[in-house]
């Protein structure tokens, strides 16, 4: 039964009573409609997400070819020009004065031959690095977008980080450093694969906001963000911890009310940790909390059943 | 080798060309812009291989290798597509033998071209290959079919209930292994056990899968739950035998899939009217192989009938194997072999290991 029926229906005599009620029902129906309206916004920006994938995909398949291809040409044509220069100084004894020595020193002062030995290789480097990085974004981004499935699948937590560090980079890169440190012996999680990237997302985001908070938007000190993984008992447990300024005592009991936000209009939708609520604790039988201190910091601690319900049951 | 690249985009077929011919392939490649291109071309140039790009104008990819499938069974068939949704992976699936997503790297392209054309080696008959270029998937048994379609449309199926219920089925088993370890899904190492594809593939896609499945009846004098069980036994045993330091979810897969030609009696019969040189364990062992499948297994498969040959030294995988698959069938192990790895006197305590798994599998 929706709430509101529940509320209409239930009988309340005092006045006072059913306004307040009447008022959290609306409350809840406000926020399940956010909840919908963003679920319905990730899924198009999945679709639209998986066909810009498959559009980049095609020219990497042939720009990455081609520069490789060109590397290797440098080097062989490299190793052609290595032979031939000792025997230009040999034609030079022989004839020092014919026009094609001439040409010859020319054409290599044109060129200038150091300098292309030395930024050649690197160039070609820093494009196979560049383009290293857009696959690894792209292969994220794909990653990122399936289709969200309400099913428990196997997921690697180490792999889920890394793939959603890369797709926040654009947000902490300029604020914070980033480290990264995960329990190599952690088994992977069932878990649904999407939900929890976009609970460690709003999480990273969160913890650039606070650290830009602190140290303005273009700071020389950087902040930190750190992520651990480890295992407790049961659980798989993730901290996510910046050095922000910490939240203030008065609205830690809100933090993950729906609409509860302190950003600026347009920073936030208030949903983010309310959303991280609802997929860790009622769709995972997860955990999540903070622990933080007033101008030093704040950790938010995802702990994730390493055995799902489904199985455990059966 | 023989190379046949279609695209309809003509800079990534340049790139492949420029891309071989740094890394010094010595193949003959030729490369067509469009489906019906490559048809034309094939006509008189027979590929070993073809590889297509999905999404392409007019003739796409997976029509162009429904026919290619069709006219020249014996080449084989890769996908190299730039489509990133599952559901593009599962059309691929049924057309070709192998799905290889883009970007995918010169080095890494040759690589599996290369691992796909040595597969020949376990089948060199010809007339075989092309008897077996045709199969996309085998025929799972009835009952487990029926079962798993029942526990797959119930909401609450978790994916250990659903693995360990793929897991009884060599055919079944050897699908969802095909579609895990194709570069869509698998993301770094090969996945050897049913489990681990199971869990990689999610239980939405599985249930696509199985419902869309062509559930085509087996061949007549297949006896495909007697084949089941028997492989089901052989795979058990694996891991009651299996000595410490051997990757024993490979082994596993090995002694569930050994049997699976048993299922394509034409082919074994084939095979024997041509005298015999190729053996059925090689003929499961090629399917597998340009299915896709690790190469641990598939070589564990190929060879598990001679150990004395392939693992003279030790009772490792092969041994294992070997040891298993004779207990489940109740036939004679290779005991010089035995004899010869310390193992001969541990027979008569693995009969009577099998004598309790039988008992549990009537119970």
């Amino acid at each position: 039964m929706a709430p509101h029926q529940q509320y209409m229906q239930g009988e309340a005599e005092d006045p006072k009573q059913a306004v307040a009620e009447l008022a959290k029902a609306l409350h809840e129906l406000r926020s399940t409609q956010a909840q919908l309206l963003q679920a319905q916004k990730l899924e198009s920006i999945g679709q639209l997400a998986a066909g810009i994938a498959h559009e980049i995909n095609t020219p990497i398949q042939y720009v990455s070819d081609n520069v490789g291809f060109i590397k290797r040409c440098f080097d062989l044509l490299t190793a052609y020009v290595d032979v031939a220069q000792p025997l230009i100084e040999d034609y030079r004894q022989l004839k020092p004065d014919s026009p094609l020595l001439a040409a010859a020193d020319a054409a290599i002062r044109r060129a200038r031959l150091d300098y292309l030995r030395k930024q050649m290789p690197a160039a070609l480097e820093q494009a196979i690095e560049g383009l290293q990085r857009v696959i690894v974004i792209v292969a994220a981004m794909k990653q990122f977008s399936h289709p969200s499935t309400a099913e428990h699948t196997s997921v690697d937590l180490a792999e889920l980080i890394h793939t959603t560090v890369t797709i926040a980079r654009h947000e902490w890169k300029y604020v914070a450093e980033m480290d990264v440190q995960l329990d190599p012996d952690l088994p992977s999680v069932p878990c649904q694969r999407n939900e929890i990237s976009q609970v460690l997302l709003n999480l990273i985001v969160n913890a650039a906001h606070a650290i830009t908070e602190l140290v303005g938007e273009n700071a020389e000190q950087k902040g930190h963000i750190s992520i651990r993984t480890a295992r407790f008992g049961e659980f798989a447990e993730i901290r996510i911890c910046d050095t922000g300024s910490g939240i203030p005592e008065a609205i830690r009991s809100r933090v993950f009310d729906p609409f509860f936000t302190t950003k600026a209009v347009g920073k936030g939708t208030g949903q983010g940790l309310a959303i991280a609520y609802s997929t860790v604790v009622e769709k995972h039988r997860g955990q999540i909390f903070f622990e933080t201190t007033t101008g030093k910091g704040t950790c938010f601690v995802v702990r994730l059943p390493l055995q799902s319900a489904t199985e455990s049951a059966s | 080798m023989k190379v046949l690249f279609v695209d309809d985009e003509p800079h990534v077929l340049e790139g492949i060309e420029r891309s071989l011919f740094t890394l010094d392939c010595d193949w003959d490649v030729q490369f067509a812009s469009s489906g019906a291109a490559a048809l034309k071309r094939l006509e008189d140039w027979s590929a070993d291989i073809v590889v297509s790009d999905m999404r392409m104008p007019g003739m796409d990819g997976a029509e162009l290798l429904t026919r290619v499938k069709q006219r020249w069974p014996d080449t084989l068939r890769v996908i190299l597509s730039g489509y990133t949704e599952q559901e593009a992976a599962f059309r691929a699936m049924h057309v070709s033998h192998q799905f290889l997503a883009k970007p995918c790297q010169g080095g890494d392209l040759v690589e599996a071209l290369n691992r796909l054309i040595i597969m020949r080696d376990l089948v060199p008959s010809r007339q075989l290959r092309e008897m077996l270029g045709a199969i996309a998937e085998l025929p799972p048994s009835p009952r487990i079919y029926l079962r798993l379609r029942h526990l797959l449309e119930q909401d609450s199926s978790g994916t250990g209930i659903i693995a360990s219920v793929m897991e009884q089925d060599p055919a079944l088993s050897s699908t969802v292994l095909k579609l895990a370890n194709s570069t869509f899904f698998r993301r770094s190492h090969p996945i050897v056990s049913v489990h681990a594809a199971v869990m990689r593939l999610g239980v939405s896609l599985l249930h696509n899968l199985v419902l869309t499945a062509e559930c085509y009846p087996p061949q007549p004098g297949v006896d495909v739950e007697q084949l089941r069980e028997r492989s089901l036994l052989a795979s058990l045993l694996v891991r009651k035998l299996a000595p410490s330091g051997i990757d024993v979810e490979c082994c596993v897969s090995a002694a569930l899939l050994a049997h699976v030609s048993a299922l394509l009696p034409k082919v074994v019969q084939a095979a024997q009217d041509e005298g015999g040189a190729v053996s059925p364990a090689q003929i499961a062992a090629y399917l597998l192989g340009i299915w896709g499948l690790p190469l641990p297994i598939v070589y564990t498969v190929a060879r598990h009938q001679r150990p004395l040959e392939h693992e003279p030294q030790r009772f490792g995988a092969i041994g294992v194997v070997h040891a298993a698959i004779a207990l489940a069938d109740s036939s004679e192990p290779d005991f010089a072999y035995l004899e010869q790895v310390g193992m001969a006197a541990q027979w008569p305590s693995w009969l009577q290991i099998v004598e309790v798994l039988r008992h549990d599998q009537q119970a």
